[in-house]
């Protein structure tokens, strides 16, 4: 009998590619020879457009890269420009955007957690997930007034303060949240049918992960221990007590513990450095709203930073004038999604949309 | 062959290379422990294009970053040193039209196949508009037309 | 005194004096029956589409409430006209034929799924209400004829599938012939311990036998469990809906249908579920059969049996993810079909005990 290759395409619009991605995939029956990504259906480039306006204006479009993780990536423009200039942020501004952050990598793996059971059939968890990043979206609308797209870090420190409502919802959450995350995990971890889809299947690895530059989750699940956080710390990541989680398993199993980890340890800090807030100015003086079209910058600067799914980071080019000559976006999505050829060769139709939903990729990052 | 060395405004060190010893000096740089390609972008400074290499180690935190100019955009590619290298290169042949020797698959990641120009230089002609649509058997159709727009 | 719906229509119409022989031609008896079944047929597709309407309802309120939010509550009072808005909705869609498709099967593949199911709602004891027993046939054999209806609607969703003329609904074809081939036997096999056990092959028998003696399930407990996944297959919902799996083949085999044919798989997948929990309890649990103390409302029993049994169903669904085929296949046939036949050992046992020969 002779092997007839099927060649499918599971095209841009599908309910479970998390974006516009096209794949291109040779099956032999049910078994898949290879997937080829396609990218570029949501490419705006924004790197382009950077260079037409001033360094605060380009704050959108680093907002819509990562949709769903927003404040990281204002944090790692934000962090560049300020290297480039030469412009000091005040204690408090630093605090408060490490808070933002961590609750915003919470958001984001809830995301993940809710769109992940969608893919292998269950409907439930994703109501429990949007349910808790509910709460976290009405903290984010009390400071900066947008569910969704936040232009809150800025140049020179924080846009807003926090408001006298916001001491109560948080620690409302705070304490809520342990209770409903272990809820959450139990759907997936006590289910023998996801424990059989997941483990040993997309094995990816430590060698092959390092090689394609895979940072985040993907590379902490395959035995890794590189988190930019505690290896290079911005911010003041080095006066927090937190852990990294690390799993040897190198499959979908692994990758979807440290991510439900990694949530527990957001919560940690997020704890510890609004316990520690101090007093002060949120915002440098002199860059307060209309003074941010004077920002100047002359020379290059790249500064990485850890955002939910890998290294993140902005490489700065500033010519001396008031606009940047270059700004070039580093992605950690991009990187991840190339390594989807090695993971799932040999394996079935159902296991390439789970290990793809474990990679949790986000096209506005991905096309940029 | 090292032409200059220096430090960059946040403080990394960089060092400008010759293009005909590129992949030595890499190589080089990824035996002393540099295994970790961050970031490879490309600037276009009008007389030239100089292509940027971000350097790291996923064992420490070192970085150091690898600089190398070219006028006539062909260089040589890395991708037997880093798998990375591969979508890395893709990306600056479609957005800045620097052509790499040596690479499996380049053609253009982004934009759809018959692109005309490579957007992200200087010189790119922002007043013509090109428009996009999808021929019958399923590949892209680019055009200055506006008829044969969406 | 044992009327059947027939009889009672019949009677209906004599006593109301419409006496219609003299206007038939000859062979009037046998128009008389045809008037008459075709009424009965006619009375039992609406309430088995309403009763899928219901079906429908209760999934969508029980589906919420285990989710943690409301479900439709605006639509009617608690959102119970929701479905008939639903219904006038798809009713009102432009019917849209791709233009590749294989013209006649296209069309005829969803009627192939949905009639066979409401032909087997037709040969169901539905139990007694006070001493008439609704039962709409007094065929001999209704056991055999629900497995052969029940083997049809397979065949609809492979012919759905290859005259969509699309790589994704070929995907759902092929998973919906691997699964109701490896699904059907386990079942069939089970049920010939109920057959042996029983004797005969009539439902209504079956289901006398239980409330004389105990219900099958707590004799043969195995084939009980064997044949709970067998119908939870071929109802074809999570964790088995490998032909439709909706988040890796965009709808499976009925991807290109939409509008009033999308809505008749629709209803297929409700009513089947439906009828999947009414043969359970029939045949396991002797639903419809009278309590020895409590005579005449055997009706209300089945209702009640059947409901335990779709909601068991529907929770399943609402909370379990998907089975992968490789492995779905290897559950059929390497442990399913062995208990089975195991069950069936088990039965040749039991009825030796029972004869007293043991």
């Amino acid at each position: 009998m002779e092997e007839k290759i099927l060649e499918v395409n599971f095209g841009p619009q599908h309910p479970s590619t998390h974006g516009v991605l096209r794949l291109k995939v040779k099956l032999n029956g049910e078994t898949v020879l290879s997937a080829e990504p396609i990218i570029g259906y949501l490419h705006r480039n924004a790197e382009k457009l950077s260079e037409f306006n001033y360094y605060a204006s380009n704050l959108i479009f680093m907002d819509r890269l990562d949709y769903v993780g927003n404040h990281n990536m204002e944090l790692g423009y934000v962090l560049a420009v300020e290297k480039l200039a030469g412009i000091d942020v005040p204690e408090r501004a630093i605090w408060l955007r490490m808070l933002f952050a961590e609750l915003n990598r919470i958001a984001s793996h809830l995301v993940w957690a809710g769109t992940m059971g969608l893919d292998l059939g269950m409907i439930t968890p994703f109501f429990y997930a949007f349910r808790e990043r509910e709460r976290i979206l009405q903290l984010f609308e009390m400071v900066s007034g947008a569910r969704l797209t936040y232009n809150y870090i800025s140049i020179g420190g924080v846009y807003n303060d926090l408001p006298n409502e916001f001491d109560e919802k948080f620690k409302e959450f705070v304490n809520d949240f342990p209770a409903r995350l272990n809820e959450l995990k139990s759907l997936f971890e006590k289910n023998e049918i996801f424990i059989q889809r997941m483990k040993g299947i997309g094995i990816l690895p430590p060698e092959v992960a390092k090689s394609y530059s895979i940072t985040g989750p993907v590379l902490r699940a395959s035995g890794v221990n590189y988190d930019i956080r505690k290896i290079s710390p911005y911010l003041y990541y080095d006066k927090v007590d937190f852990e990294i989680p690390i799993s040897h398993g190198m499959d979908n199993y692994a990758r979807f513990e440290v991510r439900f980890k990694e949530m527990e340890q957001s919560l940690k800090i997020a704890k510890q450095v609004y316990e520690k807030l101090p007093p002060g100015e949120y915002q440098n003086s002199l860059y307060k709203k209309s003074g941010l079209i004077n920002i100047k910058g002359a020379g290059e600067s790249y500064v990485r930073t850890e955002s939910p799914r890998g290294e993140f980071g902005v490489y700065v080019v500033g010519d001396g004038s008031k606009k940047p000559y270059r700004v070039r976006i580093r992605s950690p999505a991009f990187h991840n999604l190339s390594a989807v050829n090695e993971m799932v060769k040999g394996l079935k139709i159902a296991d390439l949309i789970a290990t793809l939903s474990t990679l949790d990729p986000v096209f506005g990052e991905v096309d940029r | 062959m090292i032409i200059e060395e220096g430090v960059l405004k946040d403080g990394t060190k960089y060092i400008l290379v010759e293009k005909s010893t590129l992949i030595e000096e890499l190589n080089n740089l990824k035996n002393q422990g540099y295994d970790y390609l961050i970031l490879m972008s490309a600037v276009d400074y009008k007389k030239y294009r100089e292509v940027v290499y971000h350097l790291g180690s996923y064992n420490d935190n070192r970085k150091i970053v690898l600089k190398v100019r070219t006028e006539d955009d062909i260089l040589q590619s890395s991708t037997p040193l880093w798998g990375a290298a591969n979508w890395f290169e893709r990306e600056i042949y479609d957005l800045m039209g620097i052509k790499f020797e040596g690479h499996p698959n380049l053609k253009r990641i982004f934009l759809p196949e018959g692109w005309h120009g490579h957007p992200l230089r200087k010189d790119y002609d922002m007043s013509k508009k090109q428009y996009v649509n999808m021929k019958e058997d399923g590949t892209d159709l680019v055009s200055f037309n506006p008829e044969d727009g969406w | 005194m044992i009327y059947s719906i027939l009889q009672l229509i019949n009677f209906i119409l004599t006593y109301i004096g419409i006496s219609y022989s003299q206007y038939l031609p000859p062979y009037g008896a046998l128009f008389q029956r045809l008037i008459v079944d075709t009424i009965g047929a006619l009375l039992i597709f609406i309430a088995a589409s309403l009763t899928i309407v219901v079906v429908i309802y209760i999934f969508r309120k029980w589906m919420a409430d285990l989710q943690q939010r409301i479900g439709p509550n605006r639509v009617g009072p608690y959102g119970t006209l929701q479905l008939i808005a639903d219904a006038l909705k798809m009713f009102g869609k432009e019917d849209i034929i791709p233009d590749n498709v294989d013209p006649i099967l296209f069309r005829f593949a969803p009627y192939l799924v949905f009639i066979p199911l409401i032909m087997s709602y037709l040969l169901i004891p539905y139990g007694t209400i006070y001493h008439w027993a609704i039962i709409f046939t007094n065929v001999n054999v209704t056991l055999l004829l629900i497995i052969a209806f029940s083997a049809i609607p397979p065949i609809g969703e492979i012919i759905a599938g290859f005259a969509s003329n699309n790589k994704f609904s070929l995907i759902g074809a092929l998973r919906a012939a691997a699964q109701d081939l490896s699904y059907e036997i386990p079942m069939m096999i089970s049920l010939i311990g109920v057959i042996m056990l029983t004797g005969s092959l009539n439902l209504n028998t079956i289901s006398q036998y239980q409330w004389h003696y105990i219900p099958i399930a707590i004799l043969e407990p195995i084939g009980f469990l064997v044949f709970f996944v067998a119908v939870l297959s071929k109802m074809a919902v999570v964790p088995f809906d490998l032909p439709e799996s909706e988040s890796e083949l965009v709808s499976g085999f009925n991807v290109e249908y939409s509008g009033l044919r999308f809505g008749i798989f629709y209803l297929g997948v409700f009513g089947s579920i439906f009828f999947g929990s009414l043969f359970i309890s029939t045949v396991y649990l002797g639903g419809g059969s009278d309590l020895p103390f409590l005579p005449g409302f055997g009706y209300i029993w089945l209702l009640i049996k059947a409901f335990i049994f779709t909601f068991l169903f529907l929770t399943i669904w609402v909370s379990l993810p998907r089975i992968r085929v490789d492995k779905y296949m290897n559950f059929g046939w390497k442990y399913l079909l062995p208990l089975s036949l195991i069950n069936l050992l088990w039965t040749m046992v039991l009825l030796l005990f029972i004869h007293g020969v043991l």
